[in-house]
């Protein structure tokens, strides 16, 4: 008996702390926004998500991380949120063409917008976000701009069954067709790390007249730029980079790294926030014919690096 | 070296022939040099883990070890602004405390090995990511860290500094585990924790001596990493990197079942799982297919050596029968 009041109490202690919080949540709507993965691109999404709350204080806003990348994980959080009637949901869906029952589901009981990582096939009210073909097509032209006279390119990111990575390559290659430049592979890293410098290392060692070494997810521009300054190959061997990691953009300033293609994830959580509460209030103007709102992306490079990384200073500082 | 040892460097012989004469640039001094770099990086941790097993034990909390305290090692360099002998003393006494913790869960609860681990990895990732509140830590914005940086990812002589440090650990260890009192109560106690105790071994602080060395070769180990990458983000950084330290030990000769392994084993099953990860890239096979390499390769392995082993075993029961025949 003793035993079991001590295992029980944890237990005991957790769900009185979820009644308080329930408590508090009643009194206001809630609005989630749900990512797929924890990232410092998703830490200033939230700066989005506060600048929304303090404007709309009659919400209650908040972000929620999957502890893992997986669609089932998202699946039990959503489950969740539902089971807590929040008023409206905003998903970075891991899998979107299989989660079109489970989205839809959210949408029979919820406002459901789509940021990120879009699903057309669900019955989301709309999405925001980049539309990653057309940051594939820019980041084409970055390269295209990197090795004017052509050559061989590598491509490297986490996993190629993330729906962003496929359509940045396709973008990448539509932009690249009939010229040049030459792509000999993509390498994957299934997210580790070390693994993704370990690819770059590889590829140097193994392509002796590799000109150019393109980042697709956060983390591999900066491995790519340590890499390279650790074959001591900088200048011989352009880079190329997405988004906005504090190493990619000092490389940028030193010139290692020629331009990084960055998306407005602050963007993604305010208007998404706004928006779902717009539509709560039944504002629906702002939602355009096709349901897609896009946030351009933006070209990092030398010329505006330094006034850029003084706002991620500011917008990461204190988290 | 033992039979076992024999036989995992000729693995490592055949398979660095074959991909070298697909494409002689694995022989190649760079292609070389970095996989020194990576073997120190993934071996340090793995003869911690060896000392674990040893004992009967198993350590599933490593990879969540790197992410938490590379993250507060991290915070404490960028955002504290420690100097950073006192960030690296921390860590590594962190280590130690982690490792004790679970030595002492271990030995004095008397609580399963597996169970102690694995909450430790759910409870240290999750630590991490609340810790950074789920954001990358990394030194993007941070400099003056030259001599850290140096010490941890520098070369002498042309030969990684992680590299060199494995060769210390290694030969520090392998004084412990072969030459002293203390390794021999490791094997003792692996084989039969009852037996040892009975004999005036005091098996729990050996036990959670293992423990002890595991988790500061973790610190360690996490020091290195870091400047491997630079950056860490707390979801993913180390993840599974316990079954890459399992996988080197078990490779090398250790039984999960305890009381067997050698720290020249740990070291060169360390050195097969680098292998197989390089000669997928050097040899351009796509990268969806480096954990099936990885898993055919040792599964090969594997089998062939118990094949061989079991046939001169029963070679060795017809000589000693074929002995004992004519004795009678």
């Amino acid at each position: 008996m003793k035993r079991r009041s001590l295992l029980a109490m944890p237990a005991a202690l957790g769900l009185g702390a979820a009644l308080t919080t329930r408590a508090q949540a009643q009194e206001k709507r809630t609005l989630a926004f749900v990512v797929n993965v924890s990232a410092d691109f998703w830490t200033i999404c939230r700066r989005g998500i506060d600048k929304a709350n303090r404007e709309h204080t009659d919400f209650n806003m908040e972000m929620i991380v999957p502890g893992q990348a997986s669609a089932a994980e998202q699946r039990r959080i959503v489950d969740e949120l539902l089971a807590r009637k929040v008023a409206g949901i905003a998903i970075s869906p891991i899998n979107p063409a299989n989660s079109t029952e489970m989205l839809n589901r959210v949408a029979s009981q919820a406002v459901l917008f789509t940021s990120d990582s879009d699903a057309p096939n669900s019955n989301r009210a709309v999405y925001i976000g980049t539309d990653n073909v057309a940051a594939g097509r820019e980041a084409g032209k970055q390269m295209k701009r990197a090795l004017p006279n052509g050559g061989k390119a590598m491509l490297f990111v986490g996993t190629m069954d993330a729906d962003n990575a496929r359509e940045r390559v396709q973008g990448i290659r539509e932009e690249l067709q009939g010229g040049n430049i030459n792509i000999v592979d993509i390498r994957t890293d299934e997210s580790d790390i070390a693994r993704a410098q370990r690819n770059v290392e590889d590829t140097l060692a193994r392509y002796a007249d590799i000109n150019l070494l393109v980042g697709l997810w956060a983390y591999n521009t900066p491995q790519i730029y340590q890499a390279v300054k650790g074959a001591g190959r900088e200048g011989k061997v352009k880079i190329v980079g997405f988004d906005e990691d504090g190493l990619t953009l000092r490389g940028v300033a030193e010139g290692v790294i020629e331009s990084t293609v960055v998306q407005q994830p602050f963007e993604f959580g305010y208007q998404s926030m706004v928006g779902m509460v717009k539509y709560l209030n039944n504002d629906r103007g702002f939602i355009p014919a096709n349901k897609q709102i896009i946030i351009p992306t933006r070209i990092i490079d030398k010329s505006n690096v330094s006034e850029f990384q003084g706002q991620m200073r500011d917008l990461l500082r204190g988290r | 070296m033992s039979k076992k040892e024999l036989g995992l460097a000729l693995l490592l012989i055949v398979i660095g022939g074959i991909t070298a004469a697909l494409n002689p640039l694995f022989l190649s001094g760079v292609n070389l040099l970095n996989m020194a770099n990576l073997i120190g990086l993934f071996g340090v941790f793995s003869i911690g883990q060896g000392l674990i097993i040893i004992t009967g034990g198993i350590d599933l909390s490593v990879g969540s070890m790197f992410a938490l305290l590379g993250v507060i090692f991290i915070d404490l360099l960028v955002n504290y602004e420690l100097a950073w002998p006192l960030a690296l003393l921390v860590v590594l006494v962190m280590g130690l405390v982690m490792g004790l913790l679970h030595g002492l869960l271990v030995t004095r609860l008397k609580l399963q090995p597996f169970v102690v681990t694995l909450c430790g990895l759910l409870i240290y990732r999750g630590i991490a990511r609340y810790y950074t509140n789920d954001g990358t830590m990394g030194f993007g914005y941070a400099g003056n860290l030259d001599t850290l940086t140096w010490l941890a990812a520098g070369r002498s002589f042309g030969v990684p500094h992680p590299f060199i440090i494995l060769m210390v650990v290694a030969v520090a260890m392998w004084v412990l585990l072969h030459r002293s009192v203390f390794g021999r109560y490791l094997y003792a106690v692996g084989r039969n924790e009852e037996a040892a105790r009975h004999s005036g071994i005091n098996t729990n602080a050996v036990i959670a001596g293992a423990y002890l060395i595991g988790g500061g070769l973790a610190g360690l180990s996490t020091v290195l990493l870091v400047f491997y990458t630079s950056s860490v983000s707390p979801s993913s950084f180390g993840n599974f990197y316990e079954l890459y330290a399992i996988a080197a030990a078990v490779l090398g000769g250790c039984s999960l079942r305890g009381g067997e392994g050698s720290i020249l084993g740990i070291v060169l099953g360390t050195v097969l799982l680098q292998i197989l990860q390089n000669l997928v890239n050097i040899l351009g096979i796509p990268s969806s297919l480096n954990f099936a390499v990885m898993g055919s390769v040792i599964l090969l392995g594997v089998i062939a050596d118990q094949q061989l082993g079991r046939r001169k075993q029963a070679k060795a029961l017809n000589r000693s029968q074929a002995v004992a025949v004519p004795a009678e």
